[in-house]
């Protein structure tokens, strides 16, 4: 990761809802249009900012359990403009029995090239079902194709079976 | 079959589905806050315009060709499933021997959109007609 000084594009904490990402986009628009970036990479942001943002979204959202750590625990995502480009981070609750499933798929999207994240996005395309929370498996092939690089990420036990997943991704111009 | 026409959201696209003109038009943003049940009312107009077509092939009727304009800003990836599942049923009204022309629009330099369509067409094996629009 590039740690040069960086531009904060989009930064926001707490409780994610449906209302919340309508509130974000413009600002990213406007933010990224500032810079003077091309579509192509305002596009490519868009992608994993909404992305991201719904899967916290959704997962919390689907997890009662989860709402009380908010306070102390709230999810969080941040977009800064580096050097080289941005970094995408994010981090929400997650409960314990999760995160290998959650896991095994970023292992996977991460192990793959473009040409492998192409044939997998075809394939779940074609076969993936939606969860019980709405996604279809596509959420972090579209990330990982999106952003072009490896998406790190870590998990931080907080109580028990409650976890601080966390998310981060260089995304190149 | 009736004309279909939803209204774009800041969330939802643009949908007109014309079955005197043989049109089919998707425009915009989807990202809907649940792409199943937004897409359940579209599925089911392609569903029972696929068994109304079945039923002119079985009489004898003529064939004639379809074009489908798709040309959304983005889609988020719940909504590409659901546009899938579309297209499958296009493609079992092609496979009844109806013309069928994909048109997929993408803005200027938007060559994410671009791949979009790329990835949709080979996992769907149809055709689409790659538009850049100024």
């Amino acid at each position: 990761m590039d740690e040069s000084p960086s531009i904060v594009v989009l930064e926001f904490t707490g409780l994610v809802s449906f209302n919340t990402i309508s509130s974000l986009l413009p600002k990213l628009k406007e933010n990224v249009d500032a810079l003077g970036e091309k579509v192509n990479t305002y596009k490519r942001l868009l992608t994993i900012s909404i992305e991201i943002l719904e899967n916290c979204y959704r997962y919390v959202e689907s997890k009662i359990y989860l709402k009380n750590y908010q306070e102390d625990y709230p999810s969080f995502f941040k977009i800064s403009k580096i050097e080289s480009g941005f970094v995408v981070e994010s981090g929400n609750t997650i409960l314990k029995e999760d995160m290998s499933i959650i896991s095994a798929k970023l292992d996977k999207v991460n192990s793959l090239d473009e040409a492998g994240l192409r044939e997998l996005y075809k394939k779940t395309i074609a076969n993936g079902q939606f969860s019980e929370v709405g996604g279809a498996g596509l959420g972090f092939i579209e990330i990982a194709k999106a952003a072009g690089s490896a998406i790190h990420y870590s998990f931080e036990n907080i109580k028990q079976d409650v976890y601080f997943y966390k998310l981060k991704l260089d995304v190149k111009p | 079959m009736k004309l279909l026409n939803l209204k774009a959201t800041e969330y939802t696209p643009e949908i007109i589905l014309d079955p005197d003109e043989r049109k089919f038009e998707f425009k915009g943003v989807s990202r809907p806050e649940n792409a199943i049940s937004y897409y359940t009312e579209v599925y089911n107009w392609f569903a029972d315009y696929e068994s109304y077509l079945k039923k002119i092939v079985y009489a004898g009727g003529d064939k004639f060709n379809l074009t489908c304009d798709f040309y959304f800003t983005y889609f988020n990836s719940a909504s590409s499933k659901m546009i899938y599942t579309i297209l499958e049923i296009l493609k079992g009204i092609k496979k009844l021997g109806f013309g069928l022309t994909i048109n997929w629009y993408y803005d200027e330099g938007d060559d994410q959109m671009r791949e979009d369509g790329e990835e949709l067409s080979e996992a769907i094996e149809l055709m689409f007609n790659l538009v850049e629009m100024e």
